[in-house]
Parts: C-alpha cells; structure tokens; sequence
C-alpha cells in the first residue's frame, strides 16, 4: 500500500502459510492452454489425414470396426465435438424443466 | 492352520475385525482398521485355486464359499478399496462409521465369494444394514431420512432376491448361483433385484439421493461396494442377456445431462457413476468373454479413479464445508495436491491414453461394436464426450480452477493425500502396466492389446475436440454457470408427487369419512330414538305383562328344552 502500488498481497491459506502456486492465475496461461488444444486437434486431423485417409503411405491403415471411424477423418474427434455440444445445449434446455430453489424439498 | 485358514469365509475378517477393532481405544482403532483390509486380503490370497467351502442343508447344497476368477478380482479390488477408504477415513474417531465401513466392504466381499443364492442374499441384506450407517452418521434430520428412504430401497431389492430365490428353487430345484438369465419367472425378479443396486434407468435415483448425503468419507465408502457388487452379480447371472445393452445404453447417456446441470459436485459424481455402470452393464448384456473381461477390468479400474474423485470432493467438503460448484473455485492455490489427483482421477475417467480408463474402457467398445452393436457403440461414444465434460472437466475446473471463490482452505490432511496418492498411482500404473490387471480378468485366455496407432490417436481426438468444444462454449458464454439449485429426478415421484397424491387422498377420506359418519349418527340416533319409545312405559314392551303370560312362556320354554334334548 505505502507506495508499493500495484505489489499483490500474498496468497496464504486459512492457517496463514503462504501459497506458492499460482501458475494458472498469470496472464498467458488460458490462452496457451487454448492454444495447446487447438494445436493437438489441428495435428491429429492432419495426422489423420494425410497419413491415413491420402493413401500416400504403404502399410499405413486406420483400423476401426465400421467404415466411416476408418474413412472419415477425425471421426471420432468430430463425433466427440457434436456429441458435447448436443449434450451441453440439451442440458440447458432440460434445466429449464427441472431445476427448482436450492431448498427445495426442505 | 491351513484347515483355520479354509475355515474363515472371505469377508468375515473384515466384519468381524471391525467388532473386534472397536473395542480399542483412539487411534489404534484406525490403525486396526487399516490392517483388516490388508489381513483380509492375504487371506484371499491364500486360498486355494477355485476354492468352495459346501455343506449339506437338509436337501439342498449351501456353497458358503466359492472363489474362482471372477470373485477373485472383484474380492481382491474390494480389500483394496477397503484399504484406501480406511486410510483416507484416518482421522474419524466415530466407532459408529468405522464398525459400518469395515463390515460393510466385508459384507460386499463375502456377496462376491457366495457361491449359492441364499448366501448371497444374506450378505446382500447385510451390505445395506451396514452401510445405512455411514448416511445416518451425519446425525442430521436430513440425513436421518435420506439413510430410511436407502434402507427401504436397499432392502426391497433383497426381498426381491430371496423371492426369485426360492421362485427359482421351485422351478429349477437349486439355489446354486450361476448363469440365471430371463427365462424363469425367479430370473426376472432377479434380474429386478440385481437391477435396483445396479441402478438401472428409473431404478437409479437412491445413488444421487443418498451418496452425497453421506458423511466425507462415508460417500468413498459407499461408492466401491453396492453398485459394484451388483455387475459383480450380473457379470455371473445374466452374462449375454440381451435386454441389458440397451438398458445399460440409457445408463450410459441420461445422467450426462444431469450431471451437467448438477451444482452439488459430489451429485455430480453420483451421476458420472451411473454411468460408468452403463457401460459394464453393455458388456455383461454383450457377454462375450472379451466383454466380461472389460465389464470386469472396467469395475476394477473405476472404483480406483471414482473413489480418487470422491477422495478429491469428500477434502474439499472437509477444508471448505461444501462441494457446491457455485461456491468453489480457484482452490489450487492452497490444495495443489488434491488437484493433482483430482485431475489424475480425472483423465483415468475420460480414459486418456496412459491412465487406466484407456486400458479398460476400450475392451467394453471393441466388444460392442466386434458384435456389430451399432447403436450401442455410438452410444457409448457419445457417453464418453458426456464423461469428460462431468467427470474430466466439470468436477476439476470448478473446483480447483474456475472463478475464484476467495476460499483459501488448508491443503487436505497427510493421511488423505497417502489414500488419493495410492489411487493416483494405480490409475497411472494401470494405464501403463496393464498386464497384471488383465491376468486378473476372469477369462485369461483372450487376447487384447490397448495400445496401438489407430486407438491412441482417434482415443485424442475424441477428447480434445470435446475439449474443444468446452472452450468454444465456455468462451462464448453458453455453458451452463453452477447455480445454487435442486435437480428433480425421479426421487421426486416419491418424496413430492406420492407424499401429495396421499395427502389430497387422506383428506378426501376424512371429508368422506366424516359426512359418512355424521349421516351414520342420524341414523343411528333415530334407531336409537325408536327403541327407546317402544321399550319406555307408553310403548309395547314398556307395558307390565300379566302372571299368566309369564307362566305360559316359561311352559313353552321348558318343553321346547325337553322335545329338543331327548330327540
């Protein structure tokens, strides 16, 4: 406070230790997190394809029990993307329905 | 000592240590309580290969004892739940909760090692008398009522179980229990029975009511044995029956919806249970012997990675006083650890590469779709994107990271970390040194390897698009805020809509009943009235009769006395 301005207080728990760990509050971390998953999406696609789907390679083969998780690219990538976002927009819709005060049965 | 040895029944180290382990004074009944599990099991252990203890009763064969390959993984994967939840539990100085935990993983493994169905029902019945206690621990009204409503649902799947018993004795003229299936009238109450603690779809709501209402350690307790008691149960009896792929489908998919919306994250778990058990419940309706391996290997792994989560929950319940989402968050900061091993717990769940969701999980799907179960396999697709938003996401993220809620608890006890770090540990090993778990497997002999390209790499895929998709809807505000709230599941049929029907009925009878009585009365009082004038001095018989008519009643009486006494 005493001019030190913008100097945060020290994180310290309900015994007053100090805390060390604060990774996930610095300014990058969301956005490399982020990054990071779009990066591995990006690459198991590409992987997917050229690897798999272009035919460019002798021995390579996807092996999957039904022709389309071995014909369509990131199947089960795309699968998963829908799957989450059906169930997330559904789930809100269902709450609308059943969700009641917090005391509800009390 | 061998023949002592054979004598003791599996489980009846545990139940009856426990009894013994609660006359010890403090911490030494812990520390009692963390040696029964491991003392138990070198016993298991120790048993001969397809050991069975029978006798004679009357004219049938009781087979107290019978472990082969399938009670042995289930027996060997209850010990060490036992283990972890008696380790975890250190701090508990409540003979009450540590008498009912311990007879309660005894009384689970002594169901699994029956090798006949009365037994068995014993043992089942004993697994709800025991663990009632862990919810009535909480000594709360709330608590006190919750634990009832388990009880009676506990106990009416036992009374099913004994009825298909003996429907099934009468049919088949055995109570020996193996392969029952649908075909017997005895089979289907059973398979109901077996169903209730499965927690088949309309069946399911006594986890989500009672779970969360448990004590902190008392829901770790709680989340190894019944359910999975009961697929131990359908793995043995109904193996290849049909109907249970699309029963165990559904179970798989509808509490992905609930869990999303579900604020108490400890509920949460409750329904990424459910589900769980959907997809082992697939496996035994598939029944091939790869499936049965992966219904079996998948119960081995998730009571390790569900009892992490619970661990995680049940410590930030016992720093902070809640495991509601709306008032967590940012929590890593002064509990790194249990974040670690939250989040270990919750890629073995999401079944990442590596962790022992992968290793287990993928046998159940191969299984499904080498059978050419279409449907169910992309069910059981969509299940998987579902558990990693609950389980792999959800439960982390608003917990330990989200916004911060301001909350700065102590990092979780020593001897919680000890448990978490120990399942933590099998999750990880699992999904890498997954031998050992597969020459547990009931059928050794079928060949199945985890890892290869294909399986890795589309494995990621599903994943991290899914993960994707939580950060697209993340960052453009759709996905659902935690809100302070009650979910209504079918509990609400009999805590609401039944409590309500009876209440409009009762006061419907009393009006009736009351009118009914009112109009009784009149007519009564009228009747009453009638007699009354009759008998009173103006009336008929209120008239002083003569001698003679008294003395012409007593002849006739006396000669009907004489004519019907001499004839």
């Amino acid at each position: 406070m005493s001019g030190h301005h913008q100097e945060r207080e020290p994180i310290v728990n309900d015994d007053g230790a100090p805390v060390l760990i604060e990774w996930f509050d610095g300014p990058n971390v969301t956005r490399n997190v982020v990054r990071f998953v779009w990066a591995v999406c990006i690459a198991t696609f590409a992987f997917d394809l050229i690897y798999w789907q272009l035919g460019l390679f002798e021995h390579a083969h996807k092996h999957g029990h039904y022709w389309f998780e071995e014909h369509i690219p990131a199947f089960h990538g795309f699968f998963g993307f829908f799957s989450f976002i059906f169930l997330v927009l559904t789930a809100i819709q269902i709450r609308k329905l059943i969700m009641r005060e917090e005391g509800y049965y009390d | 000592m061998t023949d002592l040895l054979l004598a003791i029944p599996p489980g009846m180290i545990l139940i009856v240590g426990a009894f013994l382990a609660a006359l010890l004074p403090g911490k030494l009944r812990a520390i009692a309580g963390i040696a029964l599990p491991i003392l138990g099991f070198a016993h298991l252990y120790g048993l001969p290969d397809d050991y069975t203890w029978t006798f004679q009763l009357f004219d049938t064969t009781i087979e107290l004892v019978r472990v082969d390959r399938l009670a042995f993984i289930f027996g060997t994967i209850f010990h060490l739940a036992a283990f972890l939840s008696a380790l975890y539990a250190y701090h508990v100085d409540d003979r009450v909760q540590q008498i009912a935990g311990l007879s309660y993983a005894g009384a689970a493994i002594g169901a699994v090692c029956a090798g006949d169905l009365i037994t068995l029902f014993v043992y089942w019945e004993l697994t709800a008398l025991t663990s009632v206690f862990l919810i009535w621990a909480g000594r709360t009204e709330k608590s006190y009522k919750v634990g009832l409503r388990y009880l009676i649902i506990q106990v009416t799947s036992g009374v099913l179980l004994l009825a298909g018993a003996l429907s099934l004795y009468s049919d088949v003229g055995t109570i020996h229990f193996g392969h029952i299936g649908i075909e017997t009238f005895g089979g289907q109450l059973i398979l109901l029975s077996f169903g209730i603690k499965a927690a088949f779809p309309l069946l399911h709501n006594w986890v989500q009511d009672a779970y969360p209402e448990a004590t902190v350690t008392g829901t770790v307790w709680l989340s190894a044995f019944t359910t999975q008691l009961a697929i131990y149960s359908l793995c043995r009896g109904y193996a290849g029956t049909e109907i249970l792929i699309p029963i165990g489908a559904i179970m798989t998919a509808f509490p992905v919806f609930y869990a999303v919306i579900e604020n108490d994250l400890r509920r949460v778990l409750a329904y990424s249970l459910n589900n769980q058990l959907g997809f082992m419940v697939v496996a035994v309706g598939i029944g091939t012997d790869l499936a049965i391996n992966g219904a079996a290997a998948h119960a081995f792994a998730h009571i390790l990675y569900k009892g992490l989560l619970f661990m995680s929950m049940g410590a930030v319940l016992y720093r902070t006083g809640t495991a509601k989402g709306s008032e967590l968050g940012g929590l890593y900061k002064t509990m790194p650890f249990t974040t670690f091993f939250c989040m270990v717990g919750a890629a073995s769940i999401s079944a990442f590469p590596l962790m022992s969701g992968f290793v287990t999980k993928s046998m159940i799907l191969t299984a499904a779709a080498d059978e050419h179960h279409t449907v169910a396999f992309l069910v059981l697709l969509f299940a998987s994107a579902g558990v990693l938003d609950h389980s792999g996401i959800k439960i982390p993220f608003f917990a330990f990271f989200a916004h911060d809620s301001g909350r700065r608890p102590k990092e979780a006890p020593w001897h919680m970390l000890a448990a978490m770090a120990i399942a933590a540990a099998f999750c990880f090993g699992m999904g890498v040194w997954y031998e050992p778990l597969y020459a547990l497997l009931p059928y050794p002999d079928v060949e199945y390897t985890p890892y290869n390209l294909t399986h890795v790499v589309t494995q990621v895929q599903l994943l991290m698009f899914s993960t994707l998709a939580f950060i697209v809807l993340w960052q453009t505000g759709l996905y659902p805020p935690e809100l302070r709230s009650t979910v209504l599941d079918t509990d609400w049929i009999y805590r609401r809509a039944i409590p309500r029907v009876v209440g409009v009925a009762q006061k419907g009878m009393t009006y009736a009943f009351n009118a009914a009585n009112a109009q009784f009365e009149q007519v009564f009082n009228l009747g009453v009235f009638w007699l009354a004038k009759k008998h009173r001095p103006p009336g008929v018989l209120g008239e002083p009769w003569p001698t003679g008519d008294t003395a012409l009643f007593a002849v006739i009486i006396l000669a009907a006395t004489l004519v019907m006494y001499y004839t």
